[in-house]
């Protein structure tokens, strides 16, 4: 995988991010929330946060990875 | 706990901060780096984690529940772009030799001075409260510590804030200013900001878990309680869309400060020593955001069961351990609290002196006459003077600001003004980065805009409710103007304070960035930077493209650059240069336009471009480029990219022909040595029997006596060896037609059962006469499409070589198996078997087994080729192994070939 096509995945998984961070405040916003509900809403975004962390390092480690054994 | 012990360990930490930058300076006097590592870059960028994260993040859980997400889930963000965005920022800054922020700016808009100023004024008025925060937050957490023991703050001496700032000047002012060159990287500082990093994480960590398992029985426990509370229902709920547009201005905002906060910028493209360091940094900052987050809910929660209203929530971190004893631990988070404000502090402080002396003392000074005479003389001094004064004058200002003006504001307000003063910077850069249209201009006053708009809408509130300014300026707007009022500007009034004003200042200032830029017109120096910075990456070295026109002299050059950087390094970049690009470097000749440019970048990396820019012209007679010149050069550039990327491409094409050809020349030469290999061979094989032949046809000849049953005898030899040579010279020429590719296969439906049964009763005899036994597994039908001819010629051949290599008594065995699309035979003898290491050999021309019972095998040597060639012109495939048989260590030849599925399905 070339840097570009590299960096534009990682970009692509940002832009991701951001709508579901967003997605389901959005919705519950629009309709309110009952109480207790937060805290499942913050386990969400943790999980999505850690997801996108864990691509991230995918998409740059493995990558560098097979490049420079594309190299030697 | 005692305030002296306090002291103490803060002054101890402090200590080790100055060991651990002198250890760094020492190491890379020995040649090594300490920063040259991903992960030190990495760790450098978390100095975005200030106070106000170690403790202002517990404090705005509170009250607006996981709102406080939205300042890291954005850098989070934007960490996924920094591979084409800061990527680019960076290969700009190097190859311009930018020092700060200011500079990129300038330097992007024609190394204009007016930008380079107004952007360091504006970080200035932006961050400056930033660092009195931090200032704030040790004090705060200090007080909190020693019981608010510490004495009183009205007098300055008696102010631990004060002593802290003393210390952080001497800190910065060794290891920040050490070189006049601001491009040179802070080895020390860097490494110190990294190990902060470190120690804040840890410390916040620990007490999370302390307070999390230690005191609350886990997450659930703090969760159950916390929902009974009252004062927590505003963190769990978001019901308002209010809520959720200041959660998305957050994280906007966030996402550009991460990169446009003057140290985030300072770490993450002046200090930066490889580009690569990005790819690490982009999931290690991200996750390093995360790891400090884990905890600030659980914490915030427990901090209200415990002590309701009663203490700050921005010190519940600090509170909860000391009022359940822990006193180590509470110094421990105290000391965290302390690295976090102390690393932002030393960068922050860094990046702003660099920028107020190179963007606003500098250029005010050599606008005086006086000065521009002093530029022949050492300035080196000057400008480090400069830098340390501008150090000591921040931290007086941010130190005063803390006195007497921060005690209005919570932590979690300075910080996002901060934030959203930094982002009036986004428009002009970003916009810049990617479109050459947008100048100068139209940068200044964008960001004028959007600053005036940030102080109106933003600043004006604060200070209302600071009951510094007149309520009625928010309640009936300026003059009286209801739509001018600064928290419903334009009547909005939907918005909470925060994201009114950015919606404003933003809006205003990327239209004013756009608009202005439609109708303005870029100067020459304008045009010819928006092309260096937007493209960048396809742009050839500046250096080769003359951009300058008018008279220098290379002493002139000389003397300029040993006053800045001093003699014996001016003397080797400038030898260094000339030698690269064979220019004449005698001090009474005019200087090379590219020996004048290049000169101003390296004055540059020392005073920032747009001081570089009046210093040059002052001393050379310089001559305007007119826009069609500019024009002209950027065409010329281009041209000679396009040629290069062709030469490029052709060396690459030729590089690929050459490979080829040495490819083709190889296998010509194995072919040669081959076909040397195959006659000497033929000719080998040719021989023996014609020996024979001429031999006994000799004596037949010569003895004319020779009685009538020798003769017979010898005459019968004679014929047997002319059939061996008609059989070897068929070979040959069977083989030549199939390596030729003159054979063709003629296909048809077969039964190869019945083939294998032919050659069976061919070999009949054979067999009795050797007493073998022989075993055959063969289904009754197997059919196939395939030339029945050859493949009978390789069943023979194949049980041929069995018979003949396998002794009196012993066995061969074929085998037969049919499967949906392929059929697999192997004929198994028990003869001595063949070697592991002739197992590919032995279907080579003219090879045979050495190890048979037999001096010279009987045959031509060709048969297991011919076998090879006719199998792969099937694609089957064809190989030898051992037997697996305990008993008898024979050979075991076996073969594959592909069928129709259909043909399965008629058998069955």
């Amino acid at each position: 995988m070339s840097q570009k096509s590299r960096n534009k995945r990682i970009a692509f998984v940002a832009i991701i991010m951001l709508l579901l961070i967003n997605y389901p405040l959005l919705t519950i916003s629009a309709g309110g929330i009952y109480e207790g509900e937060l805290p499942h809403v913050l386990l969400y975004i943790m999980i999505i946060w850690f997801i996108v962390i864990m691509l991230y390092y995918i998409l740059t480690e493995w990558s560098a990875k097979t490049e420079s054994k594309e190299k030697s | 706990m005692n305030s002296a012990v306090v002291i103490l360990c803060s002054v101890l930490y402090l200590l080790l901060l100055f060991f651990v930058a002198y250890k760094a300076e020492r190491y890379l006097q020995r040649g090594k780096s300490i920063i040259k590592n991903p992960y030190v870059y990495a760790l450098s960028l978390c100095v975005y984690c200030t106070a106000w994260t170690y403790y202002g993040s517990v404090g705005r859980a509170t009250t607006h529940g996981i709102g406080f997400l939205a300042i890291y889930l954005g850098p989070t963000i934007a960490a996924g772009l920094w591979g084409i965005l800061l990527r680019k920022i960076i290969r700009i800054s190097k190859i311009h030799r930018i020092n700060s922020l200011a500079d990129f700016i300038s330097t992007r808009y024609g190394k204009d001075f007016s930008l380079a100023a107004i952007v360091t004024t504006l970080c200035v008025i932006g961050v400056i409260p930033y660092i009195s925060l931090q200032l704030k937050a040790i004090s705060l957490s200090f007080d909190v510590l020693s019981s608010g023991n510490s004495g009183s703050h009205n007098l300055f001496f008696s102010d631990t804030t004060f002593y802290s700032a003393v210390i952080l000047g001497v800190f910065i002012i060794l290891f920040g200013t050490r070189s006049v060159d601001a491009t040179e990287k802070h080895e020390g500082l860097v490494a110190a900001i990294a190990f902060e990093s470190v120690v804040k994480l840890g410390a916040f960590l620990i007490a999370g878990i302390f307070i999390t398992y230690g005191i609350f029985h886990g997450l659930d426990d703090i969760i159950e309680k916390a929902a009974s509370q009252t004062l927590l229902q505003r963190s769990f709920s978001m019901n308002t869309t209010g809520n959720y547009v200041e959660w998305f201005a957050t994280i906007v905002v966030s996402m550009f400060a991460v990169l446009l906060l003057p140290r985030q910028f300072q770490v993450s493209v002046i200090e930066n020593i490889e580009e690569d360091h990005i790819k690490k940094a982009t999931w290690i900052f991200p996750l390093y955001m995360f790891a400090i987050n884990i905890f600030v809910v659980p914490i915030a929660f427990a901090g209200i069961i415990l002590f309701g209203t009663s203490v700050d929530p921005d010190t519940f971190v600090l509170a909860i351990p000391l009022a359940h004893h822990h006193t180590y631990l509470g110094l421990l988070v105290f000391i965290g609290g302390f690295s976090a404000a102390t690393s932002m502090i030393i960068v922050e402080t860094i990046a702003i002196s660099t920028m107020v002396s190179n963007n606003i003392m500098v250029p005010v000074l050599l606008n005086k006459a006086l000065f521009r005479k002093v530029v022949y003389t050492s300035l080196s001094g000057t400008i480090l003077l400069i830098r340390r004064m501008s150090i000591i004058l921040i931290l007086l200002m941010a130190f005063l600001y803390d006195i007497y003006i921060a005690q209005y504001f919570s932590l979690v307000s300075i910080g996002l003004v901060s934030f959203a003063a930094v982002t009036q910077f986004a428009p002009a850069l970003f916009i810049g980065l990617y479109w050459r249209g947008a100048t100068k201009n139209a940068a200044l006053i964008g960001m004028s805009v959007g600053f005036f708009l940030w102080f109106y809408t933003l600043i004006i509130p604060s200070m209302v409710s600071a009951h510094l300014l007149n309520e009625s300026i928010i309640t009936e707007g300026l003059f009286g103007i209801a739509w001018m009022r600064p928290t419903a500007l334009f009547g909005l009034t939907s918005l909470d304070s925060f994201t009114h004003s950015v919606f404003w200042s933003l809006l205003f200032n990327t239209m004013s960035v756009v608009g202005i830029s439609l109708f303005t017109n870029q100067s020459s120096q304008e045009i010819y930077q928006a092309k260096q910075f937007v493209d960048v990456f396809s742009t050839p070295s500046s250096e080769n493209a003359v951009f300058w026109r008018g008279i220098a002299y290379v002493g002139d050059l000389f003397t300029v650059l040993e006053n800045f950087i001093g003699k014996d390094r001016a003397k080797n970049v400038l030898t260094g240069y000339a030698n690269r690009y064979k220019i004449p470097l005698n001090s009474h000749d005019k200087a090379d336009p590219r020996l004048v440019q290049f000169s101003e970048k390296i004055l540059a990396g020392v005073i920032g471009s747009a001081s570089a820019r009046i210093i040059v012209k002052s001393i050379t007679k310089e001559e305007e480029l007119s826009i069609d010149e500019v024009l002209e050069i950027l065409h010329e550039s281009q041209n000679i990219l396009i040629l290069n990327k062709e030469l490029r491409k052709k060396t690459i094409e030729l590089t690929k022909a050459t490979e080829e050809l040495r490819k083709v020349n190889e296998q010509l030469k194995n072919m040669d040595t081959v076909k040397d290999e195959f006659l000497y061979t033929v000719t080998h094989e040719l021989r023996t029997p014609l020996t024979s032949i001429r031999s006994l046809s000799e004596i037949v000849h010569d003895n004319p006596d020779l009685d009538t049953e020798q003769r017979q005898e010898f005459l019968s030899a004679i014929v047997k060896e002319t059939e061996r040579l008609s059989h070897l010279i068929t070979q040959v020429l069977t083989l030549e037609k199939y390596e030729s590719g003159k054979q063709t296969i003629h296909y048809s439906e077969c039964d190869f059962s019945a083939i294998i049964r032919d050659v069976i009763e061919l070999f009949h005899h054979s067999f009795l006469t050797k007493s073998i036994e022989f075993h055959v597994n063969v289904p009754e039908t197997c059919l196939m499409d395939g030339d029945e001819v050859l493949l009978r010629q390789v069943i023979e051949n194949l049980v041929s070589n069995a018979v003949k290599f396998t002794p009196a008594m012993g066995t061969v065995s074929i085998t037969l198996l049919r499967e949906h699309s392929v059929i697999r035979c192997s004929i198994a003898d028990t003869g001595k078997g063949i070697p592991d290491e002739v197992h590919e050999l032995i279907f080579d021309k003219f090879f045979q087994a050495k190890n048979q019972t037999v001096k010279k095998p009987v045959g031509t040597g060709l048969g297991l080729a011919i076998c090879r060639r006719i199998i792969e012109m099937h694609d089957g495939k064809i190989w030898v192994e051992k037997s697996q048989s305990p008993v008898n260590h024979g050979a075991v030849f076996s073969f594959y070939l592909p069928r129709y599925v259909s043909h399965f399905e008629k058998e069955e």
